[in-house]
């Protein structure tokens, strides 16, 4: 089953590379038959793994299921070996979900040679799945590095008017992480003899000294902290998703930025542990300073686009405090925050593409208020993306993000106690400036008198012709109610991720190791 | 001295290649023009084929590898001057597939110059002479034949490289090869002197053993100068820093299919004549690993950042062979570091060289795909006006803008290969050639080039993936912001298609870099990563 869901997206990108450029129709269906087609063979992975024990008892670091494994680059051992467990099954699914909805979504904004855009964010599928589902290191950096291309394409092509400058800036930031990252995973391999995850994760560390454990978990650290992105790192990140067209962002968001977070969680602890629990206080302050800085940023921008990539960070500094804390609880609520911020700021980053192809601007100054009043279907989706943004407990983003706090109260024996509590707090009062500009985005935008911006171009403004089309509801329904549906049974995702997070804290981060 | 022996089977690859030689030679006096040009690249790609074939044959057979072998009844074991073993194979099979591929780019030139401007027979002659000269460096066990497979491989070239005409850029590129070539050669045979001088031997594994146990050996500082001699004159071929400076400008000046030689069969012809030399080297020299370490550690870096500033895309590619080159010799650099059970340095160079060859021959030939489709003959008339400095001829990163809309598929497989030499996904097989690299840096404890050669993937990534950029970028945005030079050279494409046999030279290129990204044992798994030396 592993290899379906890689292989699909797989063949369909190859496929439609291969397609007549000059179709506009077919390429769209196509995409968007392979998108469902992966999506279904994802699903099927789901029932095997409903309430796993995930190894907790077996006192195993990683139990995988559905597993491949064979040999492909026998001189260096190098081996496809996938699998699937609580952990990535979320992402996985999550990745699918997206793409499929992109794939939609390019009914609503048509791109120009769709069979290239298609075929590059089936790549970029290709990428996200194989790094959710890789076992082995080699083939793990491979798929982290897959992701790249297609996205940087999607930047430059198709994006907006500063597209190239971004693009390249989003290159050169992941591909100096990725640097990183190959020098820790040769760290890694150079001491241990093995590229294979199962096996490294049993060792827990042995065999790797402290030194090099300090050394390849700080590459780690970095490579991952780029993509994540991580205070400082982030510069990239806010260009890349304001010139990126509609889908690249959604897809930036809601899959690229989690694969970093997965491979800390997947490789630089188990594999790691003593690097993990020297480093993790920096981890820690370096992701609440994010909180801070990014709540901060976001009340200077003026355009949606660029706000909601700063909230991102934000959201992602809750993530990484969530592991930095070495805890389950800690873990669990990072992957789920994982997953309620890329539905939340997918279907965030969907709105603002609508908005923009109504107003040809994202600049509030230009667009004006009373949004609600004009367009009340888009206006009631918005508010409603903002405030589960925000983490108003009963939607998806107040779980992960209060468990993380918590976690921070409660940090892994062996871990600066009041420090983390300090941080607990600093995290907490971040959450309540996100809240303030959230609340203030809407102020400005959504409710309040109908004030026609500069920017308003728009055919029939105010009447329902401009409001959310039919095939835009399709995009944002099933979001909307996935948020809703985690945010009142958060069981949804811990029930999957609690059991490989329990083996994983026991069998490698327990102080009695 | 006695009579030497000589077993017919190893000289196979040679042999083969002599015939074609001596038809094409032939054939160019009788054929017709017309027929000419198409029959004569033809007939010597053929020959590279039917080599790369017999050394393919010849590696998995049981037959005697070596030939010219000194009598064994000396005392002594027997040496041969010429060994087709595993490591010899390998690279005699890399270089006549590149050697073929080059002269599918030939045969298309060729038959673009319809007015028969280029000579075809001695076209497709200094080729096929050349590419004997790499096979005999890369089985030769002593310095003679190494120095005569050397020259071989490069007097040739001298002539190929001018084979532009209507420009000065040819001779002025020939003259400078030649210049370079000539010195480089005069500070090898300085070099060898002093060795024999030292041993009174030439066989590679002779000197090895004298060297090692310093008997006989009277100054082991002449033999540290000997060391550095051979060393850079070998530098010289295969244009490392600070031994480069030939490169660049003599690339521009040739045809591009001579420029895709170069930079393919005669740099592996290059490191395969350093593989050769590396037993005696370091047991001649402790220090030479860390000079062959420093050569790597300054080529890629100095060959990646000034390739950053390249508008051309040949000189662009030039520079990054140039980088590519500090690759290879990482491999070489921890030759005499601690072994490893599955691969060795020089295996790990001989790997990395099979999938730089592959992606570099694919680049070229794309660019030469460009370049025939775009108006070559405006671009020569202002070149023969242009005397003074080295013209920019062929094609630029901004002529190349928007490609993909008329020519997607040339357009595709170029970011591939660009990816490729990158070593990046999704061309896989250049990350698997880098990490293949990496790791026998990290083995042979030279950790620190493992990480030059990671920070240096991040370098090179910008100017190949802004090229790939280029392709792809929507032309009608390029018009409205381009320059009128720009806007002249995108106007002046004719959109005429591109020869026949470069596209399927180019199609068969990528898809044997994409099949053997999944499956890297094709490429990486073929080469003789154990060999601990030349043999």
């Amino acid at each position: 089953m592993s290899l379906v869901v890689l292989g699909l997206p797989l063949l369909g990108c190859l496929v439609l590379a291969l397609w007549p450029p000059g179709a506009d129709l077919s390429p769209r269906i196509f995409g968007t038959v392979i998108a469902a087609a992966t999506l279904l063979a994802a699903l099927f992975m789901l029932p095997g793994l409903r309430g796993d024990d995930g190894g907790a008892d077996t006192g195993r670091a990683l139990n995988p299921r559905h597993e491949v494994d064979l040999p492909w680059l026998s001189v260096i051992d190098v081996r496809l070996h996938l699998g699937v467990d609580g952990i990535s099954l979320p992402l996985i699914l999550l990745t699918a979900l997206l793409t499929l909805l992109g794939m939609v979504h390019n009914w609503v904004e048509r791109p120009d040679r769709p069979a290239l855009f298609c075929s590059l964010v089936l790549l970029l599928e290709v990428g996200a799945l194989g790094t959710f589902m890789a076992l082995d290191l080699v083939l793990f950096f491979a798929a982290f590095e897959v992701v790249l291309i297609p996205m940087y394409f999607l930047i430059s092509r198709w994006g907006g008017p500063g597209a190239a400058a971004a693009a390249l800036k989003f290159a050169v930031y992941t591909l100096a992480g990725s640097a990183a990252l190959l020098i820790g995973l040769v760290f890694i391999y150079a001491s241990t003899g093995s590229f294979d995850l199962v096996e490294l994760s049993e060792r827990g560390g042995a065999g790797i000294s402290t030194a090099v454990q300090l050394a390849a978990f700080g590459a780690l650290f970095v490579g991952f902290a780029v993509k994540s992105p991580l205070w400082p790192l982030h510069t990239w990140l806010p260009p890349a998703h304001t010139e990126a067209p509609t889908v690249g962002s959604v897809l930036l968001a809601g899959v690229q930025l989690k694969m970093g977070t997965y491979g800390l969680v997947r490789i630089a602890l188990p594999v790691l542990p003593e690097g993990a629990r020297a480093l993790a206080p920096i981890l820690a302050v370096l992701a609440v300073t994010g909180i801070v800085v990014a709540a901060l940023a976001c009340y200077t921008q003026n355009e949606l686009k660029r706000l909601i990539a700063y909230s991102s960070v934000g959201h992602m500094g809750f993530v990484l405090l969530g592991v930095s804390t070495l805890t389950t609880v800690g873990i669990n609520a990072a992957l789920l925050a994982n997953v309620a911020h890329g539905l939340i700021t997918g279907l965030l980053f969907f709105l603002v593409g609508a908005v923009k192809s109504r107003f040809h601007t994202g600049e509030l100054d230009e667009l004006g208020s009373g949004l609600w009043a004009r367009l009340p279907r888009l206006g009631f989706v918005l508010v409603f993306a903002c405030v589960a943004s925000l983490g108003l407990p009963g939607l998806a983003g107040f779980w992960g993000e209060a468990m993380a706090v918590y976690a921070a109260l409660h940090p892994a024996v062996g871990l600066p106690g009041p420090l983390f509590g300090v941080l607990a707090v600093v995290a907490a009062a971040g959450a309540v400036l996100t809240a303030v500009y959230f609340l203030r985005l809407l102020r400005r935008l959504v409710v309040g008198p109908v004030v026609v911006g500069a920017g308003h171009r728009v055919q029939g403004a105010g009447s329902r012709t401009a409001d959310i089309w039919v095939t835009e509801r399709v995009v944002h329904v099933p979001l909307l109610l996935l948020t809703l549906a985690l945010g009142l049974y958060p069981a949804v995702v811990l029930g999957l991720t609690e059991g490989p997070v329990a083996g994983l804290v026991e069998a490698v981060l327990a102080p009695s190791r | 001295m006695t009579v030497q022996s000589i077993t017919w089977a190893p000289l196979a690859p040679v042999l083969v290649l002599v015939a074609g030689l001596v038809f094409v030679l032939l054939a160019d006096l009788m054929l017709p023009l017309g027929v000419r040009r198409m029959v004569l690249p033809a007939v010597s790609a053929v020959t590279c084929l039917g080599a790369a074939g017999s050394a393919a044959w010849l590696r998995g057979g049981p037959g005697p590898p070596g030939t010219f072998c000194s009598s064994p009844g000396s005392g002594s074991a027997s040496r041969c001057a010429y060994v087709l073993g595993d490591t010899a194979g390998f690279l005699t099979v890399v270089l006549c597939l590149a050697a073929a591929a080059v002269l599918v780019l030939a045969l298309a030139q060729l038959r673009a110059d319809v007015e028969g401007v280029t000579p075809a027979g001695e076209y497709c002659l200094v080729l096929l002479a050349a590419t004997i000269g790499a096979v005999i460096v890369a089985g030769s066990r002593d310095l003679i034949t190494l120095v005569v497979g050397l020259e071989t491989l490069t007097v040739p070239l001298y002539a190929a490289v001018a084979f532009r005409r209507g420009s000065n850029a040819g001779p002025e590129a020939a003259l400078t090869l030649l210049v370079v070539s000539v010195t480089s050669t005069a500070l090898m045979l300085l070099g060898i002197g002093f060795l024999y001088g030292l041993t009174g031997t030439m066989h590679v594994d002779a000197l090895a053993e004298v060297l090692t146990a310093g008997g006989g050996v009277g100054d082991l500082a002449l033999a540290d100068v000997a060391v550095v001699l051979l060393l850079a004159g070998l530098a010289f071929k295969v244009g490392a820093v600070p031994f480069h400076v030939w490169a660049p400008s003599t690339y521009q000046g040739a045809p591009i299919p001579v420029a895709a030689y170069l930079s393919s069969v005669s740099k592996a012809g290059g490191i395969a004549g350093l593989i050769v030399v590396l037993p005696a080297v370091s047991a001649g020299s402790p220090a030479a690993a860390t000079w062959i370490a420093l050569l790597a550690a300054v080529s890629m870096t100095v060959g990646n950042l000034v390739a950053m500033r390249q508008r051309h895309l040949v000189r662009l590619l030039a520079w990054s062979g140039i980088a590519q080159t500090g690759y290879l010799l990482v491999g070489l650099a921890v030759l005499s570091g601690r072994s490893d059970q599955a691969l060795s340095g020089a295996g790990a160079t001989l790997a990395y060289l099979a999938v730089y060859v592959l992606m570099t021959v694919g680049a070229f030939a794309c660019v030469a795909a460009i370049n025939g489709t775009s108006d070559t003959v405006a671009t020569s008339d202002t070149a023969t006006t242009d005397t003074g400095r080295a013209v920019s001829e062929g094609p630029s990163v901004e002529s190349v803008r928007g490609l993909a809309t008329e020519h997607p598929r040339i357009a595709a497989a170029f970011a591939l290969f660009l990816i490729g030499l990158a070593g990046l996904p999704p061309a896989l097989l250049g990350l698997f050639g880098k990490v293949v690299v990496v790791r026998a840096a990290f083995t042979g404890d030279a950790g620190w080039l493992g990480i030059l050669v990671a920070l240096n993937t991040v370098l090179a990534f910008v100017y190949y993936l802004r090229v790939a950029a280029a392709l792809f970028a929507r032309t009608g945005a390029a018009k409205e912001s381009a320059s009128p030079l720009a806007t002249t050279l995108v106007g002046a494409r004719p959109g005429r298609s591109v020869p026949a046999a470069m596209g399927v030279l180019v199609a068969a290129l990528a898809l044997a870099a994409l099949v053997a990204g999944f499956w890297p044992d094709l490429i990486i798994g073929a080469a003789p990563l154990l060999s601990p030396f030349g043999e």
